[in-house]
């Protein structure tokens, strides 16, 4: 069995009338990076300050298997902007009384050349390259990033993805991101959270499995499929069609690979297939499923 | 606790609001100064600590009122906006350190701006004034009864959100505490007006501008910022309710 480097059972958390979390609970297992997915209120932040100790839970447990402090960056990265950027980093190495290397951390996190520089004059992308690297100086075993890329450039966000592949490495990372193709990027595994409620969670494609029945074959012909026979196939195969000029969307129902019986139909009737391919249901289709109001 | 108080200290004071502060400080008691020693001019018979020290003093601490408001009502608010006080909570430091060591930042900003001030009395030092004491015991009254004005700074910082906020109502409460005094001054009963002169710092002060030292008054001030330490401390840990 997996060791989990984090397990929620059953957490609870209300602010006075309004309930945060329902009761979550799921795994985080060791040197993974665990997705954590939801829309805006769903409970994503309330969940990782429950599990950094920075707010209480109503009921429910929390176990965290290290015995170093976590490394946090909150969705503001908490940094002094009167501060110069070493001076920041070595105060943060002190109150956490860390003995890891300083420089080191500098260097991982790509500011090494922004060092001596004010961080109120840093760029927001730097900014939040300074805010992973006070996550990094407490010398954590489990790093939790609560939206790590939110509001930043696609190149700083490249890089930022970068860094925290990079960091897979020797930590246990837990990420939240809006962004459902970063965590299908970069996860290993998910978990999909909306309104205080776990409602998928596991490893990607265990999730994925769960929730596609059937598969999705997108299909290019050299000329338009005619009614009849597109009505044909759709009896024969108990199939769904949608036509897009020469263009083909079929859904299957079953879990059975037709693309070899389809190519012979079609061929069979004088059409010539210049592609076909099987389309993956993504994280975002995934995210739409479940977090839509019939699934809640 | 060193690491913030550093840390507090040297963020105050590169500051410009530390340094204006100090010139108002020190050009309104200068003024002050002025005036009282051209007028002990007319006194006779009394002496230069009745007539200049004893009302400089005074003032010195009514003007402390309206300067710690404006020196502490950023320390907790700017913290929270910018998360840096969960990082703080987070830490090894724990939460009583983080508050003792931005309380004695304060108090040494406050001892720097006192420190301008002791350029009176040495100037009356070169007139031929030699009573020390009573100026050694009027500085340990002014930290003591502006360490209760940080405090309930400190406290109204915590527990608000915006620093002009914080401000208001940490001079209300220093006001709040002064007006101690008028009712204990109005009421007919003895008892209850001791005990209202008691809670009042104005009257603890006193006693020290005079060279009064009372060992009550110690347990006063002790007590006071013992318990607004607690108060501020409650106010955090409920951060995390």
């Amino acid at each position: 069995m997996e060791e989990k480097a984090i397990r929620v059972e059953n957490v609870h958390k209300s602010y006075s009338s309004t309930v945060a979390l329902d009761g979550i609970s799921f795994e985080v297992s060791k040197g993974s990076i665990h997705g954590f997915l939801g829309p805006n209120g769903a409970g994503k932040s309330t969940t990782m300050k429950i599990i950094t100790n920075e707010l209480t839970l109503c009921s429910g447990e929390v176990f965290v298997d290290s015995n170093r402090p976590i490394g946090f960056l909150p969705e503001i990265p908490p940094l002094y902007k009167h501060m110069v950027v070493e001076e920041f980093l070595q105060f943060v190495k002190n109150i956490f009384e860390s003995q890891v290397d300083l420089s080191g951390i500098l260097e991982k996190c790509g500011i090494d050349n922004v060092k001596g520089r004010l961080i109120g004059n840093l760029s927001k992308g730097y900014q939040q390259r300074v805010g992973i690297a006070q996550a990094l100086i407490v010398d954590p075993e489990i790093i939790i990033l609560d939206e790590p890329t939110v509001g930043l450039d696609p190149h700083a966000i490249k890089e930022i993805r970068e860094l925290i592949l990079s960091l897979k490495k020797d930590h246990t990372i837990l990420f939240s991101t809006h962004q459902l193709y970063e965590a299908s990027n970069l996860c290993d595994e998910v978990t999909i959270i909306n309104r205080g409620k776990i409602l998928k969670t596991g490893k990607i494609e265990d999730v994925k499995r769960d929730l596609v029945t059937g598969e999705i074959f997108l299909i290019e012909l050299d000329s338009r499929l005619s009614d009849e026979d597109c009505e044909e196939c759709e009896k024969e195969f108990n199939v769904e069609i949608i036509r897009k000029e020469t263009e083909l969307r079929i859904t299957s129902k079953g879990n059975e690979d037709l693309r070899g019986r389809i190519n012979r139909f079609l061929l069979d009737r004088n059409y010539i297939v210049s592609s076909l391919k099987i389309e993956e249901m993504d994280l975002e289709q995934i995210f739409e499923q479940v977090t839509s109001e019939k699934n809640v | 606790m060193f690491n913030i108080y550093k840390r507090e200290l040297k963020e105050a004071l590169s500051s410009p609001l530390f340094y204006i502060l100090c010139a108002i400080f020190i050009g309104i008691t200068g003024w002050i100064f002025y005036y009282r020693v051209l007028a002990s001019k007319e006194f006779v018979g009394s002496s230069l600590t009745s007539n200049v020290l004893i009302p400089l003093f005074g003032m010195i601490s009514s003007l402390f009122m309206f300067l710690t408001p404006l020196l502490t009502m950023n320390s907790f608010v700017e913290e929270k906006r910018c998360g840096t006080l969960d990082l703080l909570m987070r830490s090894k430091v724990g939460l009583w350190n983080i508050i003792i060591g931005k309380y004695l930042s304060h108090i040494t900003q406050i001892i720097f701006m006192l420190i301008l001030s002791l350029m009176f009395p040495m100037i009356l030092m070169f007139s031929g004034y030699s009573d020390w004491g009573i100026v050694l015991s009027a500085y340990l009254g002014l930290i003591l009864n502006i360490s209760t004005y940080v405090l309930i700074g400190m406290f109204a910082s915590s527990i608000s959100g915006n620093q002009i906020v914080s401000g208001f109502i940490s001079f209300s409460m220093i006001f709040g505490v002064l007006l101690l005094n008028l009712a204990a001054n109005s009421t007919n009963n003895f008892i209850v007006g001791q005990l209202l002169s008691y809670l009042n710092n104005n009257s603890h002060f006193v006693h020290f501008v005079q060279g009064d030292l009372r060992s009550f008054s110690f347990v006063y001030f002790l007590s006071f910022i013992g318990l607004f330490m607690m108060f501020i401390n409650k106010s955090l840990n409920s951060r995390r309710w």
